[in-house]
């Protein structure tokens, strides 16, 4: 009995191993490019190549650059107000879906609808917006760059907030509403501090989409108005480099700062969806 | 209907409104005028005749360096998903099934790279793949290319940021599948004498087609709509209909034709996902006998 199960443990052992290596590869494989920016950003060779002379003149030019702080600003404002009003009409819309009382496929199509601007190429859906907003005599502004951007992060929000209205249990709401309660203080006592955790998350995952949408900022972004992605495509396309290797080791950090916040609020698993462990 | 009932529906009505009315607003009415634009005449606002219309469809499908592109923005997207799948479907697996206890902190890792900007992801592979980059660089040492032999401007170099970009979204769509899979039925398998081909292809490759096909859906049609990644990692040697669309928005100007390639390339991108889609539930019910 003992040495089959031993050879068995053996066998376990082996195979964690040889999973551990493979998740081991990919993973170190995947930061390749990440950590070669936040390198070449400290290195004194301007194109990008090695042998490895550490400095760091490329952040102080970066700090120099005229406009750049301006425009970084900008973004982070656009996305901060993008990510609230997200996060309000998100979970409105997942509470309406949820507790509506709507009928069955009128639900599921409701739901399907949020999968489009998801799914869509970002880049059919630009210019897709453009030609729409163009044909109904808009076009490019600055607040339809706000409502592009929205549009696209929106569904996030609606899709986060829903899964935990699905995954949490919610009777205090009925013992709250047969106490007497009004459907809004039920709401705001009981259903929404539930919730936060989820909306917190939506907001962050709007945020940074909608931080790095460059496709849907290039083209309903207003002439003479640049976002922190536009402004990188141009230093990309002008072969300019080494500020950005300075620029991008930042909102590596920065990003990476986020995710651990999303995690600490929900847990990434949760976050897309997948139970929780009770 | 009660009263009561009919109260919550309107109260549902005002909180869904706003929501979907934007997505109808700017994502559906749009999506349904891209038709009525492509029909449009060239440079003139107001609805042109069927016959243009077709001409120019006509047009587009006849002339030959436009179904190369066509061709290429359909197969560079289709070998990345491939490969996503490939990679992503045994990490998936190692996250749920292996390391469940280092589960959550792995997938954190995952998502990083997912929140950096995908035009640094670029840049960075640029920076890699040019002559004397490190990764040209080792592979010189290693005797696969020249030593001044670039591996920037190839499909190749384009693949690989697809598969860099899109990789997290196949893990975690296949993630959650896997993880629904109970261990109580591996460890019967195991302990009924199961090996793990069998495993894989009786039990968790059937129970993983779902998040598969997810995975491929958030894989396979936003990569159709690339046009940075062709545009510098592919130079001027190959092209995707992403770069042809922002050509006709940004220098020609020619609305309209922009619009038919932006309606080509999405009825193109749904269509090529479906037979992809229904070649993995084929697979799943095949299993399944």
């Amino acid at each position: 009995m003992s040495a089959p199960r031993r050879r068995g443990a053996r066998a376990g052992v082996l195979r964690r191993r040889l999973w551990g290596a493979y998740t081991t590869v990919v993973f170190v494989a995947m930061f390749v490019p990440v950590a070669y920016l936040v390198l070449m950003s400290f290195n004194t060779s301007p194109y990008g190549t090695l042998p490895f002379h550490p400095t760091t003149a490329w952040y102080a030019r970066l700090f120099h650059e005229p406009g750049l702080a301006a425009i970084t600003l900008h973004t982070l404002a656009m996305s901060g107000v993008v990510a609230l009003a997200c996060a309000a009409l998100g979970s409105m819309a997942a509470m309406g879906l949820a507790r509506g009382g709507l009928p069955r496929p009128l639900v599921a199509l409701l739901r399907g609808v949020d999968l489009v601007p998801v799914t869509v190429p970002w880049l059919v859906l630009g210019v897709t917006m453009l030609l729409f907003l163009l044909l109904i005599g808009s076009g490019r502004s600055v607040l339809n760059l706000y409502l592009g951007n929205m549009v696209v992060v929106l569904p996030y929000v609606t899709i986060l907030v829903s899964a935990r209205l699905r995954n949490e249990r919610f009777e205090q709401e009925e013992a709250g509403a047969q106490l007497g309660g009004t459907p809004l203080r039920v709401f705001l006592a009981i259903t929404l501090p539930k919730l936060t955790p989820s909306i917190l998350a939506g907001a962050i995952m709007a945020f940074m989409v909608s931080f790095n949408n460059f496709l849907i900022q290039y083209y309903l972004a207003p002439f003479g108005t640049a976002t922190l992605p536009m402004e990188i495509y141009g230093l990309v396309r002008a072969g300019v480099r080494p500020d950005i290797n300075a620029l991008s080791t930042f909102l590596v950090v920065a990003s990476i700062l986020l995710v651990l916040a999303l995690d600490r609020l929900v847990g990434i698993g949760a976050s897309l969806g997948a139970p929780r462990e009770r | 209907m009660s009263r009561g009932h009919r109260a919550r529906r309107r109260a549902a009505a005002v909180l869904l409104a706003p929501a979907y009315g934007l997505i109808l607003a700017l994502v559906l009415v749009p999506l349904a005028s891209l038709l009525a634009y492509s029909l449009t005449p060239a440079r003139v606002h107001g609805i042109g005749s069927l016959a243009l219309a077709f001409d120019r469809y006509l047009r587009f499908f006849r002339d030959a360096p436009s179904r190369i592109v066509l061709v290429d923005s359909l197969t560079i997207p289709a070998v990345a998903t491939l490969l996503c799948l490939a990679i992503g479907w045994p990490l998936a697996y190692a996250l749920a099934k292996v390391h469940r206890r280092r589960g959550n902190a792995l997938l954190v890792i995952l998502m990083t790279p997912f929140f950096v900007s995908y035009l640094l992801i670029i840049y960075a592979l640029m920076g890699l793949l040019q002559v004397g980059g490190p990764l040209q660089a080792a592979a010189a040492t290693l005797g696969l290319v020249g030593g001044t032999q670039s591996l920037l401007y190839s499909r190749g170099a384009v693949t690989l940021a697809l598969v860099y970009e899109y990789l997290p979204f196949m893990v975690l769509s296949i993630y959650g599948s896997l993880e629904r899979v109970e261990d109580s039925v591996l460890e019967a398998g195991r302990g009924l004498g199961a090996g793990a081909g069998r495993l894989f292809g009786e039990i968790l490759w059937p129970r993983s087609v779902p998040g598969v096909i997810a995975g491929c859906a958030l894989v396979f049609i936003p990569a159709t709509g690339s046009f940075v990644e062709p545009q510098i990692l592919g130079g001027t040697r190959l092209s995707m209909l992403g770069e042809v669309i922002n050509a006709q928005i940004n220098q020609t100007f020619d609305l309209p034709r922009a619009a038919t390639v932006s309606l080509v390339l999405t009825v193109c991108a749904v269509l090529g996902f479906a037979l992809l889609a229904l070649a993995l539930d084929l697979s799943r019910r095949l299993a399944r006998r």
